[in-house]
C-alpha cells in the first residue's frame, strides 16, 4: 500500500526545506519584488496584484508543498501536493486578472490581452494536480490492477 | 504508467517554456527593431503630413514596419466612427509575418480644418491602436490621436 513506502524522515525534511525555500522565493519574494517595481513605476494605478494576495497564495502555496514533502509515502501527502498545485494554478489565473490588463487615466486607455499565455502559465500546475492522484491510483490502488479473470 | 504522466507533465512544461522563451525573443525584437529605425533617422520607420485640401484637412501617417520575430505581427490603427468634429478616417491593418516588411497608411479627414491650422481649436479624434504578436498576445492602446497634431507642423 501507499502508506508502506520506505521514505525516511531525513529525506522529508529536506525536501520540505527545499520546497519552503523555493516556493517562498517563487511565489512571496519574487511577486513582492514586482508588486513594489510596478508601483514605483505605475504608482497609484491599479493591479490584480496585491500585498494581501501574494501573502495569502504564496503563503498556502508553500504550506501545501511542505506539507506534502513531510508525509511523502503516505496516501495523504496526495491531497496537500494536487491542494499546491491548485492553489498554484488560481494564483497564476488571479494575479494577472484572467491575462486581461487594463490601465486607464485620462484620455489613455492600454489592455494587454494575453490569455493564451495564461493558459500555459496555469496548464503545468492544473495537470500536476490531475497527475498526483491518477499516479496513486494507477500504482497503488487495486482498482487500476488487472483482474484475475482477464489473464 | 506513472512515468508515461510525469513525462506528459515534462513536456507541457517544455512546450510553455519554449513559447514563453520565444514569445519573449518575438517581442524584444519587434520592439527594438522598430525603435531602432525610429531613432536611426535612416528609414522612414514613422512619418506623417498635414495638407489642407479646401476647408479639408487630411492627416496622414505612413508607418513601415519589419516584423523581426518569430511570430506574425498584426497592426491595427482606427478610430471611432462617431467624432464630435466629424472627423472620418481610413482605418490601416495589416498582419506581417516573420521577416517581412509592411507600410501602413493612417489618413484622418477632418472637416473646417483651417480652425486647427490656425492654431484656433484643438483638434480631437478619438482613436486606437492594436499591436498583436498573434496568437498569444495583443495590446490595445486608447488615445486622443489629435493630440499629436500641432498647428504649423505635422
Amino acid at each position: 500500500m501507499y502508506e508502506e513506502e520506505k521514505v525516511g524522515w531525513g529525506r522529508r525534511v529536506t525536501r520540505a526545506i527545499m520546497f519552503a525555500l523555493m516556493n517562498s522565493i517563487l511565489y512571496i519574494f519574487i511577486p513582492l519584488v514586482l508588486l513594489s517595481y510596478l508601483n514605483s513605476i505605475a504608482p497609484g494605478v491599479s493591479i490584480p496584484l496585491t500585498l494581501t494576495l501574494v501573502y495569502a497564495f504564496g503563503g498556502t502555496i508553500t504550506g501545501l508543498f511542505v506539507l506534502s514533502a513531510l508525509t511523502e509515502g503516505m496516501i495523504v501527502s496526495i491531497p496537500f501536493e494536487s491542494g499546491g498545485y491548485l492553489a498554484t494554478a488560481v494564483y497564476i489565473y488571479v494575479a494577472v486578472d484572467g491575462g486581461t490588463l487594463a490601465l486607464s487615466e485620462s484620455g489613455f486607455g492600454f489592455v494587454f490581452s494575453m490569455q493564451p499565455l495564461i493558459f500555459l502559465l496555469v496548464l503545468p500546475p492544473l495537470y500536476g494536480a490531475l497527475r498526483t492522484p491518477l499516479s496513486y491510483l494507477l500504482e497503488y490502488h487495486e482498482a487500476a490492477r488487472p483482474s484475475p479473470d482477464a489473464v | 504508467m506513472s512515468k508515461s504522466l510525469r513525462a506528459v507533465g515534462l513536456a507541457i512544461t517544455l512546450v510553455s517554456i519554449v513559447t514563453f522563451a520565444t514569445f519573449a525573443y518575438s517581442g524584444a525584437a519587434d520592439f527594438q527593431g522598430f525603435f531602432s529605425s525610429l531613432q536611426s533617422g535612416t528609414g522612414s520607420a514613422l512619418s506623417g503630413s498635414a495638407v489642407l485640401q479646401g476647408t479639408t484637412l487630411l492627416l496622414d501617417l505612413n508607418a513601415t514596419v519589419t516584423n523581426e520575430g518569430l511570430f506574425p505581427l498584426s497592426i491595427s490603427l482606427s478610430c471611432l466612427a462617431t467624432q464630435s468634429e466629424g472627423a472620418t478616417c481610413t482605418n490601416a491593418q495589416a498582419t506581417i509575418l516573420p521577416g517581412q516588411t509592411s507600410t501602413l497608411v493612417f489618413r484622418m479627414a477632418v472637416p473646417n480644418g483651417t480652425e486647427y491650422t490656425s492654431g484656433a481649436k484643438q483638434l480631437h479624434i478619438n482613436g486606437s491602436a492594436t499591436l498583436a504578436l498573434e496568437p498569444f498576445a495583443s495590446v490595445n492602446i486608447t488615445k486622443d490621436f489629435g493630440t499629436f497634431f500641432r498647428p504649423g507642423g505635422s
